[in-house]
């Protein structure tokens, strides 16, 4: 199968490269967003979330409760859209289409990626190379 | 919201939709629902009105739902970790 790697930023953060509803977005891998029905894929900026809400980028939208590390239990909205990654080496969309939920995050909270987008790639596989810290999905 | 209330809160509010999820996709078909205190207190066309129906409560609930009639809302936590950073 083909593969697509990430690098691990200088701080060890691993950003990847998708599609989110037709835009093109970096996120970061968070292993702490993690929703039991795996249906929410993506947390984003609330900007991002507005824009895309006002122009009717979303198809159905819920109300959520999230926990935060604070002990804090709160209300989200999230909407529907397709996302795909997107190889960062050249510049293509890969793998699979998979509609997801994605959350209207706090402000100044980075875009992020949970494990249910990871979770909805059939067919796919990842490859964390600790060493070389390199992220990899192989994509069919 | 503490645990306990939404501990609470989410059983009462899932007991009370599993006795109406047909009742709810039958009459509020294409519609966003909102669910809180065990019970349907309306229906809208966008979820932002729907949402409004329970903000427009006094006072308002401190848990609630809203999600499209034809789809099952969710009751469970959604834990985030990073997201009060």
């Amino acid at each position: 199968m083909p593969q697509a790697c990430w690098s691990a930023s200088p701080r060890g953060e691993y950003w990847i490269d998708v599609n989110l509803g037709g835009r093109p977005l970096q996120v970061l891998i968070d292993s702490g967003l993690i929703d039991a029905r795996g249906q929410v894929g993506f947390s984003i900026a609330s900007s991002l979330y507005d824009k895309i809400k006002q122009s009717g980028g979303f198809g159905n939208h819920q109300m959520h409760t999230r926990l935060t590390a604070d002990g804090q239990i709160s209300h989200t909205e999230s909407g529907s859209l397709d996302a795909r990654l997107i190889c960062p080496q050249p510049h293509s969309l890969i793998g699979p289409v998979v509609t997801t939920y994605v959350f209207r995050g706090a402000p100044g909270v980075p875009d992020r990626a949970g494990m249910a987008f990871f979770h909805l790639l059939k067919g796919c596989k990842v490859e964390w190379d600790l060493d070389q810290r390199l992220w990899c999905i192989s994509y069919p | 919201m503490d645990l306990a209330t939404y501990s609470r809160e989410s059983s009462s509010n899932r007991q009370a939709y599993q006795q109406m999820r047909d009742h709810i996709r039958r009459t509020y078909a294409g519609q966003y629902v909102a669910l809180t205190l065990g019970k349907v207190i309306g229906a809208a066309n966008s979820f932002d009105e729907a949402r409004d129906l329970v903000h427009r409560l006094n006072p308002v609930p401190e848990y609630y739902l809203v999600f499209p009639a034809g789809m099952e809302p969710d009751f469970d936590l959604i834990y985030d970790l990073s997201g009060n950073l």
